[in-house]
């Protein structure tokens, strides 16, 4: 019984050194507040379960720490031992382009394994945690000045509830998530796209001859249906972003980047 | 009450239904323990404790020390849930009523102290492991082996004996009215024989009687609940009315196993009884400087079915031919499975027994036993064997359980009272006045009409002399008044 209760949550804080230089230009309020109010939040969910387990994890620029580790056990099998396990992400820096393919691995990993993740961004935006809290069934918050005085509050209230107790209690509408996918090549965020028919890549341009990703080779586009081809890729309402520009670019017909047979 | 209750979860921690009994005021003093109050989070029902919790962080924010229902019925999307997370902190004193009618109020000593674990308070550190210090088994040994000599005090009271001469019988099963004083005789050997259903009550024969401890049939009951539920009925009696038996209690709880700690000069007077029900181990209470809790300790808290000893869990097996295998050495164990089973082989490791309807219904009616709980007990002890089996093996054992249950209805089928038979009458006249004076006066139990011959009229009151008494005169003055006497 004690053991179904028990959850694991995973703290991300995003300690890049570029938010300190901008501390300390001035553009900002300092951030060691925020930490006070994460250790409270922390000490909040320590009090709902004695068998609740924590992980901390810093993450630097390209170097994640981890700070605090829960269990050995519990790190080799998360979604067995564990009711639920909660990923709650401070973030402090915009995204970066360059890792869409690797957030978007994580967030189906995560979905998969029904982790929600929880973010929230700290006088920042960002576009994939948005589309990772979304489809996990987490929260996204960009705190306002004034709610950042309550942060802990606003932590406690939002991201402390498992997923049982979510369903009972009220929790934010999520607003216009920004549902873009990246190009593979260029890191460009893209309203319209190309998709590679096997693989699934996303292009900005449909002018390659071999999808990077998979090496399908694709047969030259034909002049009139490139001009077809071009038609907008809508963002797709809640399912998966590549799935949806999959979809429209079938309905294209021949469109340009397509495997040689 | 349709306060949404109905919504509330069947299994409550036994800590929040202990609490809920409490007087207002009392848990109002218990909440100036940081650690009452995170058990008390901890047990709360999932949406309550997501309330207790937001209405601290609301209060660190400032404002609020009222705030309207309405606030709490904005963070809830189901209104069951909301009504039953509401009715619980109110009963717990968690939320108290403003004086602004219609306004609530979080409890002061609640708040301050569930802000203080906010900001991070811990509990004391566990002090570093000397020579003296007991290993896991050692500790498990120890709880085991104290729970298992309650259990078989209560069954048992009269055996009791400790080198300590600590009284457990009087200091806590009598208060707890799991044993009662009973008269017997007087026997050469002394010996409470409990064998063969002789009962012994006082026969006012003129023999010297004395008075002994036995089992009530509340402690029957009693040592076939699960743990928790035994563990809360003994610490209701040991806590009383001391709210720092309650506090220290739920600081155990919050400390780990296997880790020594440092004994209080404040704590000493409450480790002895402790040390006896096996919730902590100390080597001498008077003089020991750290104490050791057992997992028993964390059980309080937890209403997960857990033994005193950890690991020892699951042994028995119960066959479709009626016959009962327990893996157990303990004295307690035996005595528990001699209340309802006929016991046909002890091994060092195991007890052989069968399910005999003498037994069972000697268990109902002597110690008041129900199927219910007897099932219950066999269910819960179910052998790892027994649990991984596919369902449909398992129940077979159901025809086991099905047959208690009819072994218990046949004890119900009959209810005796006491009563007073009137047939053979004059006239139909007589009858009727008869029946319709019984009919009035409400001690009318039976009765049968034969319009044909008055004296196949057959009518049954309860048993009461004045009522019997006025009949019998009735009938007497008819018969004088119609000359048949």
């Amino acid at each position: 019984m004690a053991a179904l209760d028990r959850s694991l949550l995973v703290v991300i804080v995003d300690v890049n050194p570029a938010m300190w230089t901008a501390e300390a230009a001035g553009e900002h309020a300092p951030f060691v507040p925020i930490i006070r109010h994460l250790c409270m939040f922390i000490n909040a969910f320590r009090a709902l379960d004695g068998g609740n387990r924590l992980a901390i994890v810093a993450c630097h620029a390209g170097k994640p720490t981890m700070l605090i580790r829960a269990d050995e056990e519990l790190d080799r099998s998360l979604h067995t031992v564990l009711d639920t396990a909660l990923v709650l992400v401070l973030l402090a820096t915009p995204d970066d382009p360059a890792q869409y393919n690797s957030v978007m691995n994580c967030i189906f990993a995560a979905q998969r394994a029904a982790i929600m993740i929880d973010c929230f961004a700290i006088r920042t935006s960002s576009t994939f945690m948005q589309q990772a809290a979304h489809m996990t069934g987490g929260v996204y918050v960009e705190p306002t000045a004034q709610q950042e005085l309550g942060l802990a509050q606003l932590l406690i209230t939002l991201a402390l509830p498992d997923r049982a107790c979510r369903a009972l209690l009220r929790q934010p509408k999520a607003h216009d998530v920004d549902f873009r996918a990246a190009c593979f090549l260029t890191n460009q965020l893209l309203d319209r796209a190309y998709v590679c028919s096997v693989c699934l890549s996303i292009f900005h341009h449909g002018d390659i001859i071999e999808c990077p990703a998979c090496r399908s080779r694709f047969p030259p586009p034909p002049r009139l249906a490139r001009k077809r081809a071009k038609r907008a890729v809508a963002p797709a309402h809640g399912g998966p972003v590549i799935g949806g520009a999959h979809a429209a670019a079938a309905g294209a017909g021949s469109s340009a980047p397509r495997p040689a047979l | 009450m349709a306060d949404g209750r109905d919504a509330r979860d069947a299994r409550v921690s036994p800590l929040i239904t202990f609490l809920v009994g409490q007087r207002r005021g009392r848990l109002g003093r218990l909440y100036a323990n940081p650690w009452t109050c995170e058990a008390v989070v901890r047990a709360l029902p999932p949406v309550a404790r997501h309330y207790a919790l937001r209405l601290v962080a609301l209060g660190d924010t400032g404002d609020g020390a009222t705030f309207a229902p309405a606030t709490l019925e904005g963070w809830s999307l189901a209104h069951d849930a909301h009504q039953a997370a509401l009715q619980w902190l109110l009963d717990l004193s968690i939320i108290e009523r403003a004086e602004q009618p219609g306004a609530l109020r979080l409890n002061a000593a609640f708040r301050e102290q569930c802000g203080s674990l906010l900001c991070g308070l811990r509990p004391p550190a566990p002090k570093p492991p000397n020579k003296h210090t007991p290993s896991a088994d050692e500790l498990d040994a120890h709880a085991a082996a104290q729970w298992d000599a309650l259990l078989y005090c209560v069954i048992h009271p009269s055996e009791w004996s400790d080198s300590t001469g600590y009284d457990m019988p009087a200091a806590l099963l009598e208060p707890a009215g799991l044993i009662a004083a009973r008269r017997v005789r007087a026997r050469a050997d002394g010996d409470d024989d409990d064998g063969d259903g002789g009962d012994d009550v006082d026969d006012d024969d003129g023999a010297e009687t004395i008075e002994v401890w036995a089992m009530s049939k509340r402690g029957a009951t009693f040592v076939l609940q699960d743990l928790s539920a035994q563990a809360w009925h003994i610490l209701q009696v040991y806590i009383g009315d001391d709210e720092r038996k309650l506090a220290f209690l739920l600081e155990l709880a919050h400390m780990d196993f296997g880790h020594g700690y440092e004994l209080r000069d404040e704590h000493r007077p409450l480790i002895a009884e402790l040390h006896h029900l096996g919730i902590v181990h100390v080597r001498d209470a008077a003089k020991s400087k750290s104490f050791y809790p057992t997992r028993l300790a964390a059980a309080i808290v937890s209403s997960g079915d857990i033994s005193p000893g950890g690991s020892a869990r699951g042994r028995a097996i119960v066959e479709s031919n009626l016959r009962v295998y327990v893996y157990t050495s303990s004295r307690a164990w035996t005595a528990i499975l001699a209340l309802f089973l006929r016991l046909r082989t002890l091994l060092p490791n195991a007890v052989v027994a069968s399910i005999t309807r003498e037994r069972i219904q000697r268990a109902m009616r002597e110690h008041g036993l129900s199927a219910e709980a007897i099932i219950a007990f066999l269910t819960r002890n179910a052998h790892e064997q027994v649990r991984r089996r596919p369902a449909e093996e398992r129940d077979k054992a159901l025809t086991v359980f099905e047959q208690i249950r009819l072994w218990e209805r046949e004890l119900e089928r009959f209810t005796a009272k006491e009563a007073y038979y009137l047939s053979d009458f004059d006239t139909l006249a007589l009858f009727d006045a008869e029946l319709a004076h019984a009919l009035a006066s409400g001690t009318h139990l039976w009765h049968r009409r034969e319009p044909g011959n008055a004296r196949l009229c057959k009518l049954v009151l309860h048993e009461r002399e004045d009522v019997i008494a006025e009949a019998r005169a009735r009938i007497k003055e008819f018969k004088r008044s119609a000359g048949l006497a």
